[in-house]
């Protein structure tokens, strides 16, 4: 009897602790959605299969190497299984970043940029969102949303003791579930935040930290060089800067935060050759 | 049976969102990434001294910045970035691979995470496609598996760093 009482009493109690207390992928969940994102990230708008643009590996590593560059200097150097950098065969002109450290950008915008330090201060931007966790904060809440936060074992073996002890154990039912949950959560990704970004305010704070990565002394990469790509974007690119005021205020807001850096570091020559020498193959030349 | 007991104790569990201060304390964590290191000052690559295996146990005795000043269970001090620790009592065996998964659902464990599992499921639901993705995510991080070899990495950046003037090697100090 007293079992009987005890149980949903507790069952009840459960519930509002795991409520209150905001249960967070693991590491390892964020690996795992952000090999989602990787995947879906492979298809174009209209669902035609893409790929990675995998036939110049020097360029995949030149871009890793460019990314490692600012990534190992930044506030969050270790991710569950480290960064990993991808090129998206895409002419769109567009990166992003998924949760656990996978960075992408596109042909497109490699095709655009002019040197090495604005294809870092690209790589900074995103490298400013994964330490400021707006992917891993997104996929949080959308796999809360998707209401599997509930059966995720977020307490490692804890939570699957306490369904077990509650008799909801059904590992089918579970799987059916997570599997539902974890696609909503790569769609979240792949329609809404690969086009629009995570908002304005996400998209300032990841300029801000990303200029102040690129001036470390561990890096120091021309900060500049992110404002000089900004401002060649076509209209149709700049997401939520398509009008002259908005991105002027984001322009300054770059400007500000560099003049707290003190003295900065100028785009080097030697780093533009090996950027047109890395990216000569897809421009034909 | 009385279940109050097991049913108390999980409850304490689920309690733990972890608070900054919770964050930078110091005293026993361990590592809970897979690809981490060990170096003689604090920074990523510089001053390699060897990996962290995922599981490891340290004693944080101090910060610096992003980093941890950590004792090694051989009693060795190193730096490791803060990002790669977890406080002990909240550390999670969790599956990387088939092999582990296999090996904690031997143990009882129950699939209930985003793990292999749910992502075979989730492939097979999307169809051959998404299959083909997901074989082409497989290639890429195996042609990036030199950054997960620290001591090669370090190496490499370094070189990288003479020849685009970047770091040490910028005229800016």
């Amino acid at each position: 009897m007293m079992n009987r009482l005890l149980v949903p009493v507790l069952a009840g109690a459960l519930a509002a602790v795991v409520g209150c207390s905001h249960p967070k992928l693991t590491e390892s969940q964020e690996y795992y959605v952000g090999r989602g994102v990787a995947a879906n990230a492979m298809f174009d708008a209209e669902g035609r299969y893409v790929g990675l643009y995998d036939k110049d590996q020097n360029l995949e590593e030149y871009v890793a190497l460019v990314g490692l560059s600012v990534a190992l200097e930044s506030d969050r150097p270790e991710t569950f299984k480290g960064y990993h950098f991808g090129v998206v065969n895409s002419t769109d002109i567009n990166a992003f970043a998924a949760p656990g450290g996978f960075i992408f950008v596109t042909t497109g915008a490699l095709k655009l940029m002019e040197n090495e330090d604005e294809l870092a201060g690209v790589l900074s931007h995103e490298i400013g969102h994964v330490n400021l966790r707006h992917p891993e904060d997104h996929a949080n809440r959308a796999a809360d949303q998707a209401g599997v936060m509930g059966i995720l074992d977020t307490g490692g073996h804890l939570a699957s003791t306490a369904l077990s002890i509650l008799g909801r154990k059904s590992t089918a039912d579970n799987l059916a579930t997570l599997t539902k949950g974890f696609g909503s959560v790569l769609d979240g990704f792949t329609k809404e935040l690969i086009v629009n970004g995570y908002g304005r305010e996400s998209e300032l704070a990841a300029d801000a930290l990303g200029v102040k990565v690129l001036c470390r002394p561990g890096v120091r990469y021309n900060p500049g060089a992110l404002k000089e790509f900004i401002a060649r974007l076509p209209k149709k690119e700049r997401g939520a800067w398509s009008t002259h005021p908005e991105l002027d205020g984001r322009m300054q807001a770059i400007d500000d935060e560099i003049k707290k850096q003190g003295p900065v570091a100028e785009t080097d020559p030697a780093r533009t050759a090996r950027f047109k020498a890395a990216t000569a193959g897809l421009r034909g030349s | 049976m009385d279940l109050s007991a097991p049913l108390l104790t999980a409850l304490v569990w689920l309690v733990p969102a972890v608070s900054p201060q919770e964050e930078d304390s110091l005293g026993p964590k361990r590592v809970n990434v897979q690809n981490a290191s060990y170096n003689k000052v604090p920074n990523t690559t510089r001053g390699y001294i060897a990996d962290a295996k995922i599981g490891d146990e340290v004693t944080v005795l101090a910060y610096e910045g992003s980093f941890a000043k950590v004792k090694r269970a051989d009693g060795t001090e190193a730096y490791i970035a803060k990002s790669a620790l977890i406080p002990s009592e909240q550390y999670v065996k969790g599956p990387s691979n088939e092999k582990e998964m296999g090996e904690l659902k031997g143990q009882g464990y129950e699939a209930g995470r985003f793990d292999p599992e749910t992502e075979a499921s989730y492939k097979k639901e999307k169809g051959p496609e998404m299959e083909k993705a997901f074989q082409n995510v497989d290639l890429w991080e195996a042609r990036q598996a030199w950054i997960s070899q620290r001591g090669t990495l370090s190496r490499k950046m370094d070189e990288f760093r003479k020849v685009g003037k970047l770091a040490e090697y910028s005229n800016v100090k």
